[in-house]
Formats: structure tokens, sequence, C-alpha cells
């Protein structure tokens, strides 16, 4: 009884190493001494789904003007589905990489939505420890606040 | 023994006949996450996607912006396929036009374009000018319509690749603004995606 506790024990590390070794994680290398400047925004966020909010990190939301006189707004987001645990679960339930749709709303400066015709959801794709910048265009230069909804890819997931 | 095999067997067998139902018809959001993704087409999402990502690409870029301050007229011009697929390429600079206006950067003219693009009407009502059915004092005058100053087109290229099971299609839609006065492209923009899907074994 012990012994077979003890092999099916061993059986199942190995089949967690052989599972979160096969999967690929990113490395990222930057820059310590920045030399940018940039607007920050601060961000409120509103989380319905737990593992969306927890599978992905927002490092920074930034804002600049385009030449073409209108704002763009840039969320730096990386994937936490990092480690030996997070590994062993995504490869066992075959989530890696991780889908995401995302979306921009805008508001102008009476908090009405702008619509666009081309507002649409955008897919991203993370894989482990990647940092991904998801990227949103004002159609006009009346927009003044935003709104970026992000889930999992039902299609995908 | 049989009673606790059919126990065993029947939340299988109900979830099996459940998966094999069908639905009613429903509303879905044209292009949202309950949208069809295929592989040997161009689906709703997709069509939105570009057309977002490439309004947005030239909105913001200031390519539409005139030195003299004045909103400069963009025509839309012919976006070529050339993908094995019928493609509606309106799908795509419909929603082009209606990003471009709602800018406000620059003006559409609906005189002069390919297809759905162009309006004959512009020129046809000018035909009036000896209709005695028509105030002549109400009919639009020729040398009155403002020409374009740039023209808006593409196309569309597919590449299809199989590998035993999984087909993989990568499209892209190459988008270009040029300036009509001196011919030279002031804009231009890739915009590219490919999906993949494995057939199974039965």
């Amino acid at each position: 009884m012990k012994k077979q506790f003890f092999l099916t024990a061993v059986a199942a590390l190995l089949l967690g190493a052989a599972l979160t070794g096969c999967q690929d994680t990113v490395n990222t290398v930057e820059n310590r001494d920045l030399a940018m400047n940039p607007d920050s925004v601060d961000a409120r966020k509103f989380s319905t789904d737990s593992f969306c909010r927890d599978r992905l990190a927002l490092l920074s939301l930034r804002r600049s003007m385009t030449p073409g006189g209108v704002m763009m707004v840039q969320a730096q987001i990386r994937s936490e589905r990092y480690g030996f645990w997070s590994e062993l679960w995504s490869g066992f339930r075959g989530d890696n990489p991780y889908y995401v749709l995302y979306r921009f709303n805008w508001l102008d400066e009476h908090g009405m939505e702008v619509p666009t015709a081309a507002n649409a959801w955008q897919p991203a794709i993370f894989i482990p420890g990647e940092i991904k910048f998801l990227q949103g265009v004002a159609p006009n230069s009346r927009c003044k606040d935003f709104v970026l909804s992000v889930m999992e890819d039902p299609n995908a997931n | 023994m049989m009673k606790r095999w059919f126990l065993i067997a029947l939340p299988a067998v109900l979830a099996a006949v459940q998966g094999g139902c069908g639905s009613d018809a429903r509303y879905i959001e044209p292009g949202g996450p309950e949208a069809l993704v295929t592989v040997s087409a161009v689906d709703a999402a997709e069509w939105k996607r570009v057309a977002g990502e490439a309004a947005q690409s030239l909105v913001a870029s200031g390519a539409l912006k005139r030195s003299d301050g004045m909103a400069p007229v963009v025509m839309i011009g012919r976006v070529r396929n050339y993908t094995l697929l019928h493609l509606e390429t309106g799908l795509l600079t419909n929603q082009m036009r209606q990003a471009i206006l709602a800018s406000g950067q620059a003006k559409v003219t609906s005189a002069a374009g390919y297809g759905g693009n162009l309006d004959r009407a512009v020129r046809r009502i000018r035909d009036k000018e000896n209709d005695d059915l028509f105030d002549q004092a109400t009919v639009q005058k020729r040398g009155t319509v403002i020409a374009p100053n740039f023209s808006l087109a593409g196309m569309i290229i597919q590449q299809n690749t199989v590998s035993g099971r999984t087909e993989e299609s990568y499209y892209m839609f190459h988008l270009t603004l040029t300036d009509l006065r001196t011919g030279i492209a002031v804009w231009e923009k890739n915009v590219d995606f490919a999906k993949q899907a494995t057939r199974p074994v039965l």
C-alpha cells in the first residue's frame, strides 16, 4: 500500500515536471535606467472574472497625444501564469498560451460614449511571462476618458 | 449491479443528448466574442478588427492634416481581393469611411470612388439642368463638386498552409493613403492575422 502510494506520487511529480518543463515562458530584459518620461494614468479596476484578474497583471497605464491630435492609451500587461503550479495547471488544461479579447470604449468631456464604427474586440495572446502593450486610439479629439475591457476569449479557452 | 451501471451511465447519456441538441435563433454582437471563428473565411469579427486597427492608425498618424488647417477630402478607391474567397470589401471600406468622418480630420467624397463608395446621383442630378420638370434654380450646377485630395485603396492577400490535419490561413490587409497631387503614399498600414484549426481524427 505504501509502495503503491509512493510510486503514484512519484509518477504524478514526474508528469507535473514534464508538463511544466515542456512549457515555454518568456524572460524579459530592459534597460534599468529608463530615459522615458511617460504620462501615467491612475487606474480604477472592476473585476468580475477572478481568473482573468489573477492571470494578467497591469504594470502601467499611460496616455499620450498622437500627431493626429487624438489621445492614445497604452496598457502594459504581463501574463502571471508562470511558476511550477501555474504552469502545471495551464499545461493540464491546455491554456497555454492564454487568449484574451480587449476593447477600448471612449468618453467625451460630458462622460458620453463616443461611438465608433470600427470599435471591435481585439485579440491578444499571452505566453506565460510575456509583456504586451495594449494600445487604443481615440476616434476623435473630443474623447477625454476611456474604459478598457478585457475578457477571456471564449473561442480559444 | 444493473442499477449501479444504469446510474453511472445515465449522466453520460444525458450529457451526450444535451450536447447534440441545437439552439433557437438568438441575437449576438456582430464580431463579438460569440461570433463564429472559421479558418477558411474572413469572419465578421476580423472585418471589424481590421477596420478598427487601420482607422486608429490613420487617425493617429496625422497624415490627413493639412498645413492650411482645412479638412481634406478623401476618396475611397479599390481594395483589391487577391484571396481565393469572394469578399465584400465594402465591409472594410464602409467602416473606414465612417471612422474618417468621425475623426473630424477629413471629409469623404461620394463623387469619386470605387463600387459602393461612388454615388452616381452626384453626376446624374446635373443632367437635370435641361429638364423643365425641375426648378432650375435648385438644380446643382456643374463645376461645384470638390475634388478629392487623397485616395484610400488597398489589397487583401491570403496564404494557406496545411500540415497533416492542421490547416492555417494567413490574411494580410494592406491599405494606402495616397496624396493625389503628388502621387506619394503618405500613410500605409498592414493588418494581418492567422487562424489555425486541426481536424478531428474521426
